[in-house]
């Protein structure tokens, strides 16, 4: 059920492009029901699982030989983490399309680029051979840059460009980790499960495993070679940026657990402090940033690095209840970032056509476009960590787990938190609940859409769900950390 | 004697093929024609040395004699005053005498190591125009019949770059 | 002299007389059929290609000519070329001063060389097949002779070329005189006593630079982005696939059947050559706005990349050779195709802009052959340098497995790849959205150009994305060498 989740998306990616070029109103529509399909199938898929196996063991979805001589298969499988990861995309997927809904501009090439892109996530998500896994890692970054470069607004060229090039050093790093892997361990597969039952030398891991781990964690916004993310999130179109930070920075905290960690479990031992200084610097500095910025996306986009700060460090941790809230705040940034980047990018940048708080100030959006602001207020909330979010039982967790491994540095990320409160509130009082000069019918605005809407409250209705009922996704990813996969990295770390 | 009538050849060799592209008395082409002339002369006393009597004939008349003739030809229609007040360039001197000191230390260290035979053992039955022509036609008959199809593309290239209308 | 060993090579060369008599009775109106039948003949000869294979090695003409899997892949090769390029020269006949009919038998002949060299397995032989080459070529690159850019071009191959040729020559005036043969297999039989003497690793040497100039490889490759733009396109086309790929047949011959002993010293050595060439055509590359230029600077990078294949001195990066030749032949063939269609006049890579309004489907094949020169998947391109990385990291891998330092080659490369995505990229960006294209009209394509343009897509994308059967082909192929 979930392969088809791949093939459902380029499919659609391909259906798009033989559409003729003027059919705008067709194309949305094909890229809402491929949006549709995929989640459908994300969430069968979810509950085939959860009903079959539930013993956290992954399960081969498919697997043939791919390229017989170099014993490379195409081998997908999905175990309680790469799920919960599905299902993200597919929310993130749906939500994406409905706040596209107006671009006019080639819009048959965007959804059709669009949809490659979630195609290529889901399929590193569900790779468990992982040359395939790399191979789906690559194709990602061609539908990215173009959807910056051509449908963004500022800097897109310069955010596009950086954009690749981060994210081909990334896999080039990761690319020869693999292969060296590959070649040291004798066995000649790439099977994941296969090399993890490979004890590495101790020294080969000692570069190996930062080699790959950096390799993924560029992408996944690690501090120092985060500055992709912010000038990426603002140059790209809402979609892109809901896309950037819901799903493919999750793509390299993804490959960090799943392949770097899982592989070189001795080398993670090693570098542990290391990553997790860097990790909470991370946390720190993204919301420092995010408290002095005047472009409202840009205190977003550091935003982001903040919480995916939360994520690295949760990894970090080694302990069952770290890595869970890693997983779970994965999920849960997905979300609610997306969230965020849809009503500055949509609501509030293609309405009001900044996004300078300065400028927002006398606008008085709260008046103007209350829908906007009521939403951006609960995912606000949801952003700080409010109990009653996803967000809350994630980043909890994630303390947690770090405060019995780095206690220090853990009370230093609880100032990063404190730090997300303040540049969240003001936000709020300076994007929408100034006291604006400028009356409220002087602005002629468009009424938020049906189409915003919905997206918003898939949205809002994720967060609020996992976040009043967490064990949904906890009962998926919980056992999953159990199993055998996990164990070489587990172990080490407090229970 | 042989020893120093090729130490004689050699260094003829060495000097006037130096002099062809570096005189520091003049810069009239013809001149440097001329000491090619001289290089191609003092090589083919070497394959004399060899007992390679029919390539040092080859050679003087191929070379000294129709490929000189049209050098000089050509030579003859450029304007030679606009040559002669070219200078040579002190960065093209120093690279060449780099290159050429590096390729001869190389050549200079790598003799030291080997164990090839410095004397002259010539063969006169290898030298001779029926071992030449047995080789050519027998053993070396496919490069042989390749050059043929190279002189027909030089030809056609040649016709093709100098004929005068261009149709 | 066994003729029935040269069934391919005769073929070609009997076409190019063929060309050169009909030519003479043909009215000048039809001479663009000659150059469709030269494509048709040589589609026969590679379809009779298929004829042949299997059997054990055979060598013969004196020992001089092998024919192996090695020599029949890279025939295949060469007269897939040849059939693009030929179909690139009926594009661009208008545009070429001389006659059209010596074009195509020139280009031919310099197949044929190609042809030989791929079979070559004594020096001689190895020097008259280079020269057959270098001698067409001189003729081909500066064939538009009322254009400045072209002769220049030329005298700079001319000059560039006869150093090589030195060289080369006297690499083998050492190794005869150390070895006395000049024979392949003669010289490994006794390569341990002559490993022994300096005088014949010099000589090897001087060998490997002549060849070094034929794949634009460092320190001989700053010639290639001087012809690369000057020349004709469908010359450069073949000098960018054809005489590479045979400079690159050359030296697996010379290094793993002549002297498979020196071979294994001389790893570093290449090594460091490799990781110059692609980090000195890579960074060149970027500030090039003519295509064919940034396209020379390219090759070079790929000649990089392709030297990691020989440096691993294995079998598995011998294959990856053959199998990055063969994407790079489609790659470069898609590229070059749309350039001589779209770039008449103005090579600048923004004569590009909006071509995706004037032609989707050229805009998308130079797209896609821009994609697989940077090494994304799934692409050819993307599985040849995964297979050469895989290669160079398994002969790290040989020496200490757990050290970083046996695997610095890869780091190199790697940052070669990052680096030319920035240039292929560029080229994308224009042809999609520049702003303000001039000139919107549409391009209409030919037959002629739709159809090798259709097939050279689909084989680039066959090649990334099912690589078993000609891999195996490559495997198989390189078992005539020895590691």
């Amino acid at each position: 059920m979930l392969a088809w989740t791949i093939l459902i998306s380029f499919l659609g990616a391909a259906a798009l492009v033989l559409l003729p070029a003027e059919s705008r109103r067709a194309a949305r529509h094909t890229a809402l029901l491929t949006a549709l399909a995929g989640l459908a199938c994300a969430l069968a898929g979810a509950v085939q699982y959860e009903r079959s196996a539930a013993s956290g063991t992954p399960v081969d979805l498919v697997n043939f030989s791919w390229i017989a001589d170099l014993h490379i298969h195409f081998h997908l499988a999905a175990d309680g983490v790469s799920i919960t990861l599905v299902l993200l995309t597919g929310i993130a997927a749906v939500a994406g399309v409905l706040f596209s809904w107006n671009i006019e501009r080639r819009t048959r090439e965007f959804f059709a680029l669009y949809l490659a892109l979630i195609g290529s996530v889901y399929g590193v998500f569900l790779s468990f051979d992982l040359f395939l896994l790399f191979v789906f890692y690559e194709l990602a970054i061609i539908p990215k840059y173009f959807l910056i470069a051509v449908w963004g607004s500022t800097r897109r060229e310069y955010g596009a460009m950086k954009l690749a090039l981060y994210s081909l050093v990334g896999s080039a790093m990761v690319l020869v980790g693999l292969i060296a892997a590959y070649v040291v361990s004798g066995a000649q597969t790439f099977d994941l499960t296969e090399l993890a039952k490979y004890h590495f030398p101790a020294a080969f891991q000692h570069w190996a495993f930062p080699l790959v781990f950096v390799g993924f964690a560029i992408l996944a916004g690690l501090w120092p070679f985060h500055t992709w993310a912010p000038t990426g999130h603002v140059a790209a179109p809402t979609a892109g940026s809901m896309l950037l930070a819901g799903v493919v920075m999750k793509l390299g905290a993804y490959g960090a657990l799943r392949v770097a960690m899982t592989l070189f479990p001795e080398g993670l031992r090693a570098w542990q402090n290391e990553i997790a200084l860097l990790a909470v610097i991370g946390i720190v500095y993204g919301a420092t940033v995010a408290l002095v910025q005047r472009d409202l996306k840009f205190v977003i986009g550091y935003s982001s690095v903040s919480h995916m700060g939360f994520v690295l460090l949760g990894l970090m941790t080694l302990s069952k209840i770290g890595l869970s809230g890693a997983v779970l705040q994965m999920f849960s940034h997905g979300i609610i970032a997306g969230l965020l980047f849809a009503v500055v990018g949509r609501m509030v940048y293609d309405r009001a056509h900044t996004r300078d708080l300065t400028e927002l100030q006398p606008m008085n959006l709260s008046a103007l476009a209350p829908f906007a602001a009521v939403t951006f207020v609960i995912a606000g909330a949801a952003s700080m960590g409010l109990p009653g979010f996803s967000g809350f039982i994630a980043e909890l967790q994630v303390l947690a787990g770090a405060w019995q491994v780095f206690p220090r540095l853990t009370l230093l990320a609880g100032v990063g938190i404190l730090v997300g409160i303040a540049f969240m509130v003001r936000v709020w009082i300076k994007a929408f609940f100034a006291e604006g000069d400028i009356k409220a019918s002087a602005i002629p605005i468009e009424p938020i859409s049906m189409p915003e809407r919905a997206g918003a409250l898939v949205l809002l209705g994720t967060t609020v769900l996992i976040g009043l009922w967490p064990g949904l996704l906890l009962n998926l990813i919980t056992p999953t950390l159990n199993s055998t996969l996990f164990q070489g990295m587990v172990k080490g770390g407090p229970q | 004697m042989e020893p120093v009538f090729f130490y004689i050849f050699a260094g003829l060799t060495l000097l006037c093929g130096g002099l062809v592209i570096a005189n520091p008395f003049t810069r009239n082409p013809v001149t440097s024609a001329m000491f090619l002339f001289l290089t191609i002369l003092s090589m083919s006393g070497l394959f004399v040395l060899l007992h390679a009597f029919f390539l040092a004939a080859v050679q003087v008349l191929v070379y000294a004699g129709a490929v000189m003739v049209l050098f000089v030809f050509v030579i003859m229609l450029l304007d030679l005053k606009e040559e002669e007040r070219r200078r040579m360039k002190l960065a093209a001197v120093v690279l060449g005498a780099v290159a050429t000191g590096v390729i001869a230390l190389a050549m200079i260290g790598a003799m030291r190591h080997s164990r090839v035979g410095l004397g002259l053992e010539s063969n006169v039955a290898e030298g001779s125009t029926i071992a030449l022509g047995k080789n050519l036609f027998a053993n070396f008959a496919l490069p042989f019949e390749l050059v043929s199809l190279l002189l027909l593309v030089a030809m056609i290239g040649a016709v093709l770059l100098s004929k005068k209308d261009l149709r | 002299m066994n003729l029935s060993l040269l069934t391919l090579e005769l073929g070609v060369i009997g076409l190019a007389l063929a060309l050169l008599l009909i030519d003479l009775w043909t009215p000048p109106a039809l001479t663009g059929r000659l150059g469709l039948a030269a494509a048709i003949g040589l589609l026969l000869i590679l379809a009779l290609s298929w004829n042949m294979s299997g059997g054990p090695p055979v060598v013969g003409c004196g020992g001089m000519f092998a024919r192996d899997g090695l020599a029949l892949f890279f025939k295949r090769l060469f007269l897939a070329v040849g059939v693009l390029v030929v179909l690139m020269g009926v594009e661009y006949r208008e545009r070429l001063a001389l006659g059209f009919g010596e074009f195509n038998v020139i280009l031919l002949i310099a197949l044929a060389g190609m042809m030989f060299a791929a079979s070559a397995n004594d020096f001689v032989l190895l020097f008259v097949a280079m020269e057959l080459m270098s001698v067409s070529f001189y003729v081909l690159v500066s064939f538009q002779r009322s254009r400045l850019p072209s002769l220049e071009a030329g005298v700079k191959y001319l000059i560039l070329s006869a150093l090589a040729a030195a060289f080369l020559v006297f690499g083998i005036a050492l190794i005869f005189g150390v070895g006395n043969t000049t024979n392949f297999a003669a010289l490994n039989a006794e390569g341990v006593r002559l490993a022994q003497d300096k005088l014949y690793w010099l000589g090897l040497l001087m060998v490997l630079l002549g060849l070094a100039f034929k794949i634009a490889a460092f320190p001989l490759q700053m010639w290639a982005p001087d012809v690369y733009q000057g020349a004709p396109t469908p010359v450069t086309a073949l000098l960018a696939i054809g005489s590479k790929a045979a400079g690159f047949v050359l030296l697996l011959r010379v290094l793993f059947v002549a002297a498979p002993v020196l071979a294994a010293h001389w790893s570093k050595l290449l090594m460091l050559a490799s990781a110059v060439t692609i980090l000195y055509g890579n960074l060149c590359a970027i500030p090039q706005r003519n295509l064919k230029r940034l396209l020379g600077y390219s090759s070079i990078a790929n000649a990089g990349y392709l030297l990691l294949g020989v440096a691993a001195v294995n079998a598995s990066g011998a294959a990856a050779v053959l199998y990055y030749l063969a994407g790079y032949l489609f790659t470069l063939a898609a590229a070059f195709l749309v350039i001589c269609v779209v770039m008449r006049d103005n090579e600048d890579i923004g004569a590009l802009a909006g071509l995706s309004r004037r032609s989707p489907l050229l805009a998308g094949a130079l797209a896609l052959a821009m994609v697989s020169l940077a090494g994304v998947p799934p692409l050819a391109g993307f599985l040849g340098k995964f297979l050469l990385f895989r290669a160079l990291i398994e002969r790290g891998a040989a020496e200490s497995p757990e050290s970083f330092r046996s695997y610095w080659l890869a780091g190199v490369a790697v940052i070669g790849v990052v680096i030319s995505l920035y240039y292929y990229f560029a080229v994308i960006r224009v042809m999609y959205w520049a702003k303000d294209p001039p000139d919107l009209s549409p391009i209409i394509v030919p037959a002629r150009v739709q159809i090798p343009l259709a097939v050279c897509l689909v084989a680039m994308i066959y090649l990334g994305v099912m690589p078993g059967a000609v891999l195996a082909g490559a495997t198989e192929a390189v078992k005539a060498l020895k590691f």
